[in-house]
């Protein structure tokens, strides 16, 4: 259909394709809303028969799930309980080789490795457990059936009310005779305790809910022929025919399926909506750039700037279309992989008016930015195809003439553009702000070098929306170019146009700066660097200096990544400290409220374990028990892992008495006086409980015991005396109460084991609060605190100082060598609301302290932002690599020998990075992985040392140990301790870990493994709550026969968040360091590419330059190395060949001169002799016939004018004859008659032949001596006569004239020569003659032939001497001569 | 002494508007009113939903709530109870919504704040699920 659309549109034009094909997108819509009316109207008849259907392919759907779940389980039952080496060990374990099978089968175990949810186990015919791998369930029904080990069985593993898993058992055999069996487990239900991003109810009903999108409920008791309540149902049975379960699935309403069908048809009408959407904005874009024909260029560009605000808001109208049709997120719905990137839950704004509701439309929306730039830069780089750029715009600034107006509009046109780029990054700004504050993804984490899926596509779309904004940026610059152009001359100078220029710039940026004062500078600096990036690329871009596909190579487009990384990150950065202050705000006004929700929680926990104690009997009992109970209940309770905390808890019995008691602190009360106050607060407690009808546990927050104003929390929870809790109370038949208190201590103590975070349910000062420390002084004192990083009783002076001027302070400190922000804030007594209470404790101050941001943080995050930016890239430079093949510039003809190194130092610095980047993080993990392992070790030596120390005698560890409590140990040694005999875990001081299913009851099986078979004394095991990973330290405490008796483990859970946050910071300071390091390198790569290609580059313009005939010397280069001596031999090369170049000019100059004086001089000379002959003859006929008539006047008057007629001719006949005679000369030279010749006489005989030519007194300062040289006379003498008749030529108008000659004799290198000056002081010759003075035809006479001094050096050089001159304008010129004498 | 502490509320006049304010969000989640529930809510709210807790800010609790009503279309909000805390309000009440067979728990915390109650927490609970 699109072909023939295309077809279409390319025979009929492209108004009537376009029109024809919204008709029939137009008509598809028109028709799917026709078939859902259609569809809708007759659904009701239909409605009960597709209820039906779609709760029958739901159970269908639920059943072949969970035969599957059978399948994988039945495949893992049977990999192990068909091996050979399972077989053979049980063999052994038959044949009473317990040690050595056991071993076997613990290695065989584990070696399979954990697979999440799966659980596998190894048992004898007993059935008794041998080896096991993954979680342990309690025993099921199978092994007491009748049929057990006969066959495979399934069964269903219950533990409480916290798990439930589907159980396989598969009988291992040898031949008839059973060996032992095999259970795989697959947990279906997980109740967790709490819910964290670690924790999390499990339940297959939950899956399979999402799955069949329908109300899903599995009933594990309901396993009867019938089902036990209303509704379709199916029984989930196993393998072997056993009922294992009955799952319901709740029908469909009617509204559903009428909602389901309707929301059916309207995702297809959409889609067609969508279609026509961008169908016609293709039609608009191609009527936007319609060419039009016979139009010039310019006027065709006009045409289309006039069109594309119809086009630019017809792109935004659309983007706000799908918006309001909730595109693409309404096909991303349930499963759909894109699901999470429109779940408001994670990113949702209403800036923008929906344009980043969610992380995908945000980064649709940034797509829409690029593809609205790209289309204004594409008809800006268009516009102006002619006259160039540069030299126009040249003329219109610098002009000398200004026109009146010019300034204003270059000015207005600066201003307009700054202040549009200014408004555009303030957009971007925005946008990256609100991205961040309204958003619920951690920004702030240092997992590693990417960040989470979400945080990329955020970082992705304010990278292309910095794309976009550099891209309008140039497209304005560049129009506002165009506009410049076609405007008249705009200023009088280049000072002023640059003046006006800046000023238009500084305006909008100052105005800003004025209004938001320094909040604004980042965005200022961003809008300055975009606008100068902007222009510089309008220039180059303009000038044809950068092209599209230049910017689609590799490392161009890395570079591009990291300039718009670097472009954002201050927007970033701004949004991010904004994100944190607001937490830190946040933080500081719940602290405010005085809730530590850690003691709440730990509180409820205690009240809610102790319904599972038979408290009710114990009450009944003595005093003694009731306050062991008490103890058991708080040690090993989060509560009492609570730091800086009085702990306490009392038993009431239903008359209010305190009947025992448990506290965790050293009290100085006697047991009388706790009596009392317990039970004041106890009754208040009990009012309140009545009061308020509470069900369940009662916690609030009361007015301190040591202190009133320091509150403590309290908790209440009844004792049901037989029933439940709340019916207890109703009824009134409750057996006593349990009370529980938490007063904040004013020192902290030590005593206590660290809290875990993972523990804690979502909100409880989770992730977001984790990096904080809150504090709360009263009177300049430290009352409480949260966190570790306020390490002082008192509140500095100056922040109490500033403080009474102002409710809130922000303050950088600097606390040993380590930076923190830190926020403080000071609460008024009417907001705190205290009625009671001394005066002068009403104002508080609230304190939120974190770390700072350092420079290696600010990298690290530069680096993720660019690491986000390089995934942009890739698809961007695959795109390049394709259009540049498509356009025959791969593979490239040629290479830069910049580029090419470049990129290898490029490629060096990446492969560096990257291969130090791994290592580094090998070297980190590693590191951080053996510091743990230490720091257990090292924990667990502890615990054996102090078991050591309580020692009788020579009584072992493992002695101790089994006669001391494992809290008391645990407080000792201020660590969690699981203690297991034998893989059982037989204490813990931590048993509600055990009691929520948390902590295995036993031993991992390669502990087992390490400590029992290959005898290591200590070993450690990855192990995990939920999602959360920690480690886990074993030691074996062994017997007197070395065998291990005990097993202590110490894990890292508390300790944990803490060292992943080291880890965190020292991966970021690598990865900080590494972006150091790759810009260093690149940066160095550019440096020493362009020092490397520099030369190279001259070398090849000066070879080019050479091969075109162009004889340039390279300039200079300040180069020490080979290149700059090749540059220097180049240049010497150069300048021999540009001398040889200049002497071969000169002699083919000469010799054309020569031949041509040849053909001149005979070509005059021939009829000049005939014409000399005919003249004189004519003379000798006149004088005859003179003599024969000397009487006749008119003969005496005809006499004088042939006389002066033919004296005249005569004299121009000879004229003709010398200058013939001298092109004669300069053309042959006459042949010579080669002599030995004294120099001086022949200049001596020169000066007298010249002497009588010129008024000029000619002074002779010769050499006293001889200066016998061999040349011919006449053309010496020649020489000699030429110079003079040259100086008096120069002398002619000169007021003073004076000519002296002199000559010398001068040795060199032990050749003797005659130096020869003549001096005049003529006028001179000027700098621009001096190259052609001797060329032949070269005279600044307007007579002459120009060959004098020509004939003169050509006549040197023929004797193998020299000539040169030295002159001054004005002053004179002295002409030398050498000439080598005879020997 | 400990009673004084104990139910110590900001202003009078803040005690008689809060029974206002409850009865105002118990009507918008009647309606399933977005605007209307974060009218009057603090700058960041503390939202559960089922089991993700989160503080957000306006804009985002704005989507956050609109997304829950669509997928929960309110037929019927029942305030069960609101008492006082120490420094502010706590309510629950059970959400009726159009397929559920059960209603959802729903807390509200509100707080006095700069001189006006602000709704700080709202918690969205399923009804526990066992096996």
């Amino acid at each position: 259909m699109i072909r023939n659309l295309k077809e279409h549109i390319s025979k009929r034009g492209p108004v009537r394709g376009y029109l024809l094909g919204a008709v029939i997108l137009g008509g598809l819509i028109a028709l799917t809303w026709g078939m859902r009316a259609w569809h809708l109207s007759r659904l009701p008849a239909s409605v009960e028969e597709r209820r039906e259907a779609a709760t029958r392919l739901a159970l269908a759907r639920v059943s072949r799930d969970f035969a599957e779940l059978q399948g994988e389980l039945l495949a893992l039952a049977h990999d192990v309980a068909e091996d050979p080496e399972v077989a053979r060990s049980l063999r052994r374990l038959r044949s009473g080789e317990e040690f050595a099978a056991r071993e076997a089968l613990v290695r065989y175990m584990a070696s399979l490795g954990e697979r999440p949810n799966l659980g596998v186990e190894l048992y004898d015919p007993t059935p008794r457990l041998i080896a096991w791998n993954g979680f342990s369930m309690p025993p099921d029904d199978a092994p007491s059936a009748a049929r057990f080990l006969d066959q495979v069985q399934t069964a269903l593993a219950r533990d409480g009310d916290k798990r439930v898993a589907l159980v396989v058992w598969w009988p291992v055999r040898e031949g008839t005779r059973v060996l032992g069996a095999v259970r795989a487990m697959r947990l279906l239900y997980f109740d967790a305790p709490v819910r964290n991003r670690y924790l999390r109810d499990f339940s297959v009903e939950e899956e399979w809910t999402r799955q069949v999108h329908l109300p899903v409920q599995v009933i594990y008791d309901d396993v009867g022929v019938e089902p036990g309540r209303p509704g379709p149902s199916r029984l989930l049975q196993g393998t072997d025919g056993a009922a294992l379960a009955r799952v319901y699935v709740a029908p469909p309403t009617p509204e559903d399926i009428i909602a389901e069908v309707r929301t059916r048809f309207d995702d297809v009408t959409v889609f067609w909506g969508t279609l026509l959407g961008f169908w016609l904005l293709a039609g608009l874009w191609r009527w936007s750039r319609a060419p039009s024909p016979g139009r010039p260029a310019q006027a065709a560009t006009g045409r289309e700037w006039g069109r594309f605000p119809v086009v630019a808001g017809a792109w935004i109208a659309l983007r706000f279309g799908l918006l309001a049709m909730n595109v693409p997120a309404r096909w991303q719905t349930g499963k759909s992989p894109f699901a999470p990137l429109f779940d408001p839950q994670h990113l949702a704004s209403t800036f923008g008016g929906g344009l980043m509701r969610s992380t995908g439309d945000l980064f649709v929306t940034a797509l829409f930015a690029v593809v609205l730039a790209w289309a204004l830069t594409d008809i800006a780089l268009r516009t102006p195809a002619a006259p160039p750029v540069r030299p126009r715009l040249r003329d219109r600034v610098f002009r000398e003439r200004a026109e009146r107006g010019g300034t204003a509009r270059l000015f207005l046109l600066a201003a307009l553009v700054t202040a549009l780029i200014l408004g555009l990054t303030m957009g971007l700004a925005l946008f990256t702000k609100h991205a961040i504050l309204d958003s619920t993804l951690n920004y702030f984490a240092r997992t590693g070098l990417l960040p989470e899926n979400l945080v990329l596509l955020v970082y992705g779309a304010l990278l292309f929306m910095t794309f976009a904004l550099v891209l309008s940026s140039v497209g304005l610059v560049r129009l506002a170019m165009v506009l410049l152009r076609q405007s008249g001359p705009i200023a009088g100078s280049v000072r002023r146009g640059v003046f006006v220029t800046v000023v238009g710039i500084a305006l909008p940026l100052a105005a800003l700066y004025l209004i938001g004062g320094t909040s604004q500078r980042s965005l200022l600096l961003v809008a300055l660097a975009v606008l100068g990036i902007g222009g510089g690329a309008a220039v180059f871009v303009g000038l044809g200096r950068v092209s599209v596909t230049s910017m689609l190579t590799l490392r161009s487009v890395l570079f591009q990544a990291f300039v718009l990384a670097v472009l954002l990150y201050p927007l970033v950065y701004e949004g991010l400290d904004a994100q944190r202050r607001a937490w830190m705000q946040d933080a500081a006004e719940t602290f405010e409220e005085g809730d530590d929700p850690r003691v709440r929680f730990a509180i409820e926990e205690v009240l809610r374990e102790a319904q599972r104690y038979d408290l009710a009997s114990a009450l009944e009992q003595e005093t003694g028990r009731l306050d062991s109970l008490a103890r058991t209940l708080l040690q090993g309770s989060l509560l009492a892992s609570l730091g800086g905390y009085e702990v306490g808890l009392t038993l009431f019995d239903r008359e209010g008495r305190p009947r025992g008691r448990h506290l965790l602190s050293r009290q100085t009360l006697g047991r009388n006086a706790l009596d009392a106050v317990d039970a004041q607060e106890f009754e208040l407690l009990r009012q309140m409980y009545n009061e308020v009808e509470a069900e369940g546990p009662l916690i609030e927050r009361v007015t301190g015991r040591r202190r009133r104003d320091r509150l403590q929390y309290i908790g209440l929870a009844p004792i049901p005396a037989d029933e439940g809790a709340v019916e207890a109370e109703r009824s009134g038949s409750i057996a006593g109460w349990i009370f529980v208190r938490a007063e904040p201590q004013p020192q902290f103590q030590e005593e206590h084991t660290p809290f875990p975070q993972v523990l804690l349910p979502e909100g409880y000062y989770g992730n977001e609060y984790a990096d904080l420390a809150l504090a709360e002084f009263r009177k300049g004192v430290l009352v409480r605190s949260l966190g570790r990083n306020f390490g002082r009783y008192r509140l500095p002076g100056e922040v109490a100082d500033a403080l009474e001027r102002t409710p809130t302070l922000w303050r950088e400190e600097t606390i040993r060598e380590q930076r923190y922000l830190t926020y403080y804030v000071r609460i008024r007594a009417e907001e705190a609301a205290y009625a009671e209470g001394p005066p002068g404790v009403r104002t508080r101050i609230v304190a939120v302290r974190t770390a700072s941001i350092n420079t290696f943080d600010h990298l690290y995050y530069l680096l993720r932002l660019t690491v986000a930016g390089l995934f942009l890239a890739l698809p961007v430079y695959l795109f390049g690599l394709y259009w540049r093949w498509r356009s025959g510039l791969i593979p490239a003809p040629r290479v830069r020998f910049r580029d090419k190194v470049l990129n290898a130092f490029f490629a060096v610095g990446i492969i560096t990075a990257a291969a130090m980047g791994f290592a580094g993080l090998q070297v980190v993990s590693g590191e951080n992985e053996r510091a743990i392992q230490s720091w257990l070790q090292q924990h667990l030596e502890r615990v054996e040392e102090t078991l050591a120390r309580q020692a009788r005698g020579d009584e072992l560890p493992y002695r101790v140990l089994a006669r001391t409590h494992v809290d008391s140990l645990a407080l000792l040694v201020g660590l969690d301790l699981n203690i297991y005999q034998d893989a059982r875990l037989v204490a813990t001081s931590r048993p509600q870990l055990l009691q929520d299913r948390l902590l295995d009851p036993r031993l991992p099986v390669t502990a087992y493994r390490d400590l029992y078979f290959d005898g290591f004394r200590f070993t450690f095991t990855e192990e995990e709550v939920g999602t959360f990973t920690f480690t886990a330290g074993f030691r074996a405490l062994a017997d007197e026969q070395g065998a291990p008796r005990y097993v202590i483990s110490v894990p890292t859970l508390p300790e944990q968040e803490r060292i992943e946050e080291e880890r965190a910071r020292t991966v970021a300071y690598l990865f900080g360091a590494l972006l150091l390091l790759v810009l260093v390198v690149v940066l160095t790569a550019g440096l020493l590419a362009n020092a490397l290609a520099r030369p190279i580059a001259r070398l090849r313009e000066g070879l080019e330059a050479v091969a075109q005939g162009r004889f340039e010397r390279i300039r200079p280069i300040a180069s020490r190395d080979e290149i700059g001596e090749l540059v220097e031999t180049f240049n010497a090369m150069q300048e021999q060949l540009a001398e040889s170049r200049r002497k071969l000019a000169t002699q083919e100059r000469q010799l054309a001169w020569s031949e041509m004086a040849r053909q001149v001089a005979h070509e005059i000379k021939n009829p000049l002799t005939p014409m000399k002959l005919s003249v004189q003859h004519l003379r000798r006929a006149y004088e005859d016939l003179l003599a024969e008539d000397s009487d006749s006047r008119k003969l005496e008057r005809f006499r004088g004018i042939f006389e002066r007629i033919t004296g005249t001719l005569f004299e121009q006949v000879n004229a003709l004859k010398r200058i013939a005679d001298e092109f004669s000369t300069f053309a042959r030279m006459p042949t010579r008659m080669m002599e030995p010749l004294d120099l001086n006489a022949v200049i001596r005989e020169a000066v007298d032949l010249m002497q009588a030519e010129g008024d000029v007194e000619i002074r002779m300062d010769l050499y006293p001596e001889p200066l016998v040289l061999e040349a011919d006379r006449e053309e010496l003498r020649r020489i000699f006569i030429n110079l003079i008749k040259n100086a008096f030529q120069a002398m002619a108008f000169s007021p003073t004239r004076r000519l002296e000659i002199a000559s010398e004799r001068q040795v060199e290198e032990g050749r003797a020569y005659a130096y020869v000056t003549v001096t005049d002081t003529g006028v001179g010759i000027p700098p621009d003659l001096h190259s052609r003075i001797f060329e032949p035809n070269f005279s600044t006479k307007t007579s002459g032939t120009g060959l004098g001094l020509a004939i003169v050096k050509k006549s040197v050089e023929t004797l193998n001497g020299k000539i040169g001159f030295v002159t001054e304008v004005g002053l004179g010129t002295t002409f030398w001569v050498r000439l080598p004498l005879k020997d | 002494m400990v009673m004084a502490a104990l139910f110590a509320v900001p202003h009078s006049i803040a005690q008689n508007a809060v029974s206002g304010i409850v009865l105002k969000l118990e009507d918008a989640l009647e309606r399933g009113d977005v605007e209307a529930l974060l009218d009057h809510a603090s700058k960041r709210i503390g939202i559960t939903i089922f089991d993700a807790n989160r503080y957000y800010s306006q804009g985002q609790a704005r989507y956050v709530l609109k997304t829950f009503f669509e997928r929960y279309p309110p037929s019927r909000f029942v305030l069960r109870d609101y008492y006082k805390t120490r420094n502010g309000w706590f309510a629950e009440g059970d959400y009726w919504y159009r397929r559920g067979k059960r209603p959802l728990r729903i807390y509200l915390r509100l707080r006095w704040w700069q001189d006006r109650w602000e709704l700080r927490e709202l918690l969205i609970e399923k009804p526990p699920s066992r096996p």
